[in-house]
């Protein structure tokens, strides 16, 4: 018994001091990894996304230091970090540890730079010697997300939305897919190939027409000749009868069973021939074994069933060498950095030559490769790039309509279309009232706020 | 005899060492790292939230002062999925505190002896709880799934037509009940496990000597023993269970429309989505009433029914 | 290490009083239903684990299929020679990571969650309950309110981008532990320590004597949950970590859920993997679970 003691005691106090002890070690150090050169400057770089991103990146950043950053004695420090949850971002811009490049959701970007959390890049991308030229990318590039117009972020990439479709299922049914987004199927002949594909057996459907994102509201909305807000951001859009009947066409496609419901994955469809066209797929993910090629989306009166999205970089005002990461920035949407993403098949990229050029063209599938580009650069009468209003209450109008229960009630064919629109206007009309909003407060803000480095700089005018 | 009167005089006089500050003293040292610990780490940084429901922080810019403002949106009804995430998780809860120690105990009566194989039994039931939820909320979401799921695969080989399990809106929250009983129940029955090792051998012998039966014996005898266990238990699981969120964030996303929306939910949604970090510190006060006030009235019950020996 | 008590299966002792015939039958038709319900039971466990198991071995884009494929077609073991073989996410030493920073956490909660058990349950001092009632009220609030103050106090103490968040907090801050000793330690009967009370041993001496021996299966418990939780912990490394080589086994394992599709079968590979140490501990626990405990060891 006594011996027992002994033991135990002598565990405890062997167990306390080891306690203590690697706690001191714990707390001691935390060195990054990699190494700069002397003489050099760090810039660190946190690349958000999954193994398979990460891996691009590493190859983007190696493409960036040997196209010119090595030249200019810039090292990137990267820092893989998987998800995107903004807990972690928030926290870390809060505590002033956000890393000097910070791969982001887009929709953050702007209440980042109201609040002085991020700099203005125009200065820098006007500038004579450094700067960037504007030819170089496509308008997307310098249109899809700014803050009242400045530059706050760049995008090197869109993920272009264009439509999978199951080649066998086409060719039993007897359709065509079109090979350009001027050739586009309209809205009545999208819904007739669409049930023609559709097939069902006991009740249940055993092979859907069409997958569509949750986010399908916004083009039919825009497409029916209507806007998210009205011209002045005083009012919530989607007013018109045209939207509704816009959205719930789709929603009726739903409720049809043509459209899976939203609790029901894709890609595993698509991989079993149970799905004849579906929306954002990873070209690595597609099984072997079905017969695949892209296509455009349908078109609503004004605009293509679909739109574009991107994840932004931005440099945080922490960053201990603006320039410097600056000067990274530009290299990681440089030519060589941008044929890594064209070559990984990621995303499309803004730079011009990069997708047009054989490191976007050169891959076996899909065939019809300038269905992606084309999104790019297609405007005039359909294009696929909306204007979604940025800024607070573009915020609430993407959560409300695109990403809350309202969404999920709509295309889950649990919650009637009048429902969705007028819970939704209700939410979005009491925010706008909250926050006295209008199309001219953001820019009020802005300048106020001193968040401009200098606000006769702009890129776009 | 003489052993005892010599430890009366020693325990007289080591009391009269140790009068007055020592009793606390030692009381404290027993439970100071604990208590510290936690109020640095735990309730501390809980202050601020408190705080902050009285503000409209958004994260980032400096908060301002709105008062009982956020309060105020909630009672008045000004959000409409507040009360129906409430709801939720008041029946998520309703049924997966009993139904889950149940199973538990259930498990844990069955595994209770020494038979040949029961340790590996023990160990079988155990794996879901050493898996992430993540991984189970994935796994199940496709055993559920109405097109290739597993689930509805099975039933139709004994000729039964299953539901749109994820895709109805009481399927769903059954959906996710099971999930979250079969991921807790090796946990519930390993505590269980634990408690039951205190009920004396004596006292199960001279009840089979009696002639009581299994029934019997297990309300009489087991149970009281084990309603210490059983009262941790009840606590931690509501306390767990209205908190709940990763689950149905994988396997649902609260859906479908806001059939499986629960409170935790829509605290996540207000406050990174939609940015409100004032209204969703509010709703966090709120949650904290409400668990302490349940809580309260559990341990009050507790004297009734809980016995230590 | 020699227990205080003796262990007896206390189904055992019964039967000898009973006739033999009678025992057999009764036992045979109870013992048939146990394993019955049993197997049953850990189908249900196991089914899922074997799904998981069959779809690591799967191609990426055979990961769902209709209907459901239970042997892969083709069986690759790509998936787990990418988790070591890759140059991006170093998974061993994420391996080691988890490892150290559980076994730290074990020991020290074991440590300070029994103290403070034995203080709650056995001692009477001013403030005892109302410190009770603070540790039970900080288990309501939601964890990802209070990250963020936390952050930015242990940014101002360079403590981000280290363990100790995760090491020391899980360690000192922790209900769950407390209560659960403490209710195993009201359930012991007082006997035990009557005795050793009356002799004047101090209280820390019983607790080490005589509560501790005396709590194995709640002690192995601990320890398993204990495990299990750091191991398992998603939440707080994510957070508090920015440099990959830190990170730990779920935190690498988030890296396999991208934006628009989640690589299934890595994810299932690596999960697997990050099971498979703690149900070896929990298994190797088993002996400590079941014990019968026999009054004779006072006498």
């Amino acid at each position: 018994m006594s011996a027992n003691a002994t033991t135990t005691r002598r565990r405890f106090l062997g167990g306390g001091v080891a306690l203590a002890g690697s706690a001191g070690l714990a707390a001691c150090g935390g060195s990054s990894s990699g190494s700069t050169p002397k003489g050099w400057t760090s810039v660190s770089f946190m690349s958000i996304g999954d193994a398979q991103d990460q891996a691009m990146f590493k190859e983007m950043i190696a493409a960036a230091q040997k196209e010119s950053l090595d030249k200019q004695q810039i090292k990137i420090q990267w820092r893989p970090a998987p998800g995107d949850d903004w807990e972690r971002t928030t926290a870390l811009f809060a505590s002033g540890t956000a890393a000097d490049i910070t791969r982001m959701d887009d929709d953050r970007v702007y209440s980042l730079a109201l609040d002085k959390k991020i700099w203005q890049l125009d200065p820098w991308i006007l500038d004579k010697k450094d700067g960037m030229n504007k030819d170089d990318y496509y308008d997307t590039f310098w249109t899809d997300n700014t803050v009242e117009g400045y530059q706050f972020c760049m995008e090197p990439a869109m993920g272009a939305n264009v439509l999978y479709y199951n080649k066998d299922l086409f060719e039993k049914a007897g359709i065509t897919a079109p090979t350009s987004w001027t050739e586009a199927w309209g809205w009545d002949d999208f819904v007739t190939n669409v049930k023609k594909l559709t097939k069902k057996s006991g009740g249940k459907t055993s092979v859907y027409g069409v997958g569509v994102p949750v986010n399908i509201v916004e083009p039919m909305i825009y497409g029916a000749g209507d806007t998210a807000l009205n011209a002045d951001q005083t009012e919530c859009g989607l007013a018109t009868p045209a939207a509704a009947e816009s959205i719930d066409a789709m929603a009726e496609l739903v409720r049809n069973g043509n459209i899976p419901t939203i609790d029901i994955e894709q890609l595993p469809l698509f991989n079993s021939g149970k799905l004849a066209m579906a929306w954002g797929l990873s070209v690595q993910e597609i099984s072997k074994n079905i017969k695949w090629d892209i296509m455009p989306w349908p078109k609503s009166p004004l605009y293509a069933c679909t739109k574009n999205y991107a994840r932004a970089f931005v440099i945080p005002k922490t960053a201990k060498e603006p320039k410097a990461a600056y000067l990274a920035l530009k290299a990681l949407c440089g030519k060589a950095a941008s044929d890594v993403i064209a070559k990984h098949q990621w995303a499309v990229p803004n730079f011009r030559t990069a997708a047009e050029g054989p490191a976007f063209t050169d891959h076996p599938a899909p065939a019809t490769k300038k269905v992606w580009s084309e999104t790019l650069s297609i405007g005039g009468e359909h294009p696929v790039m909306i204007r979604m209003p940025r800024g607070p209450i573009g915020l609430v109008w993407a959560s409300t309509f695109v990403e809350g229960t309202l969404a999920n009630g709509l295309m889950s064919g649990k919650m009637k279309t009048a429902d969705y629109i007028k819970r939704g206007r209700k939410l979005v009309n009491a925010e706008i009232a909250k926050e006295k909003w209008n199309s001219k407060e953001g820019l009020k803000k802005l300048q106020a706020s001193g968040a401009l480095a200098d606000d006769s700089a702009k890129v776009v005018s | 005899m003489a052993a005892a009167q010599h430890a009366t005089t020693r325990v007289g006089r080591s009391r009269n060492r140790k009068r007055g500050a020592w009793p606390a003293v030692r009381g404290w040292l027993f439970i100071g790292p604990v208590v510290i610990g936690t109020l640095l780490f735990n309730v501390l940084p809980m202050i601020p939230t408190f705080y902050t429901s009285l503000t409209n922080w958004d994260g980032i810019s400096s908060p301002q002062w709105i008062g009982f403002g956020n309060y105020d949106q909630i009672f008045s009804g000004g959000d409409p999925e507040f009360m129906r995430s409430l709801i939720n998780t008041i029946i998520y809860t309703v049924a997966y505190v009993p139904i889950g120690i149940a199973v538990g105990l259930v498990l844990a009566l069955l595994v209770n002896r020494q038979a040949r194989g029961m340790s590996i039994f023990r160990a079988l039931f155990f794996i879901p709880v050493v898996t992430s939820l993540v991984a189970i909320g994935m796994v199940w979401r496709w055993i559920f799934d109405s097109q290739y799921g597993v689930l509805n695969w099975l039933l139709g080989l004994v000729g039964i037509n299953g539901p749109h399990w994820l895709g109805g809106s009481v399927s769903a929250m059954v959906a996710v009940l099971i999930t979250g009983i079969w991921a807790i129940m090796g946990y519930n029955m390993v505590i269980l496990l634990a408690g039951l090792q205190n009920v004396p051998a004596e006292l199960i012998d001279s009840s089979k000597v009696d002639g009581a039966g299994a029934w019997s014996r297990f309300r009489h005898v087991m149970l009281p023993v084990l309603t210490p266990s059983l009262f941790f238990l009840l606590i931690i699981s509501t306390i767990g269970s209205f908190q709940v969120f990763a689950l149905i964030f994988v396997m649902t996303s609260g859906g479908p429309g806001d059939s499986t929306y629960v409170y935790i939910y829509e605290l996540w949604y207000q406050t990174f989505q939609l940015r409100k970090m004032g209204f969703g510190s509010a709703m966090a006060v709120l949650l904290f009433v409400v668990l302490a006030a349940i809580t309260w009235v559990q341990w009050r019950l507790s004297k009734r029914w809980v016995f230590y020996q | 290490m020699i227990d205080t008590a003796t262990a007896v299966d206390s189904e055992g002792s019964v039967s000898a009083r009973r006739t033999p015939a009678r025992a057999n039958r009764e036992r045979i038709w109870v013992r048939v239903l146990v394993y019955l319900a049993c197997i049953v039971i850990a189908c249900t466990t196991v089914g899922p684990f074997i799904w998981m198991l069959s779809t690591s071995f799967k191609l990426p884009s055979e990961a769902v299929t209709f209907p459901p494929q239970w042997i892969p077609k083709p069986f690759v073991t790509e998936n787990y020679s990418y988790l070591f073989n890759n140059d991006i996410l170093p998974f061993g030493r994420f391996f080691i990571n988890s490892a150290y920073i559980a076994v730290l956490v074990v020991i020290g909660r074991l440590f300070v969650c029994s103290l403070g058990a034995y203080g709650f349950a056995r001692l009477d001092f001013p403030g005892k309950n109302a410190a009770f009632v603070m540790l039970l009220a900080s288990l309501m609030i939601p964890d990802m309110l209070t990250v963020i103050p936390l952050f930015s106090v242990y940014t101002k103490l360079h403590l981000i981008n280290t363990h100790f968040p995760l090491i020391v907090p899980p360690i000192v801050a922790n209900t769950f532990g407390t209560f659960l000793m403490r209710q195993f330690f009201m359930g012991i009967p007082k006997e035990f320590e009557e005795a050793a009370l009356l002799d004047g041993a101090s209280h820390l001496r019983i607790f080490l004597t005589i509560m501790l021996p005396l709590s194995k299966p709640a002690l192995a418990t601990l320890a398993g949950f204990t495990f299990m939780n750091s191991w398992n912990d998603f939440f707080n490394p994510l957070i508090y970590l920015t440099d990959v080589n830190k990170f730990t086994l779920p935190a690498g394992l988030a890296f396999f859920q991208g934006e628009n599709a989640t690589q299934y079968t890595q994810l299932m590979a690596g999960t697997l993997l990050s099971v498979v140490p703690t149900l070896i501990l929990f298994i190797a626990a088993q002996r400590y679970f079941i014990r019968g405990i026999s009054m004779s060891g006072l006498k």
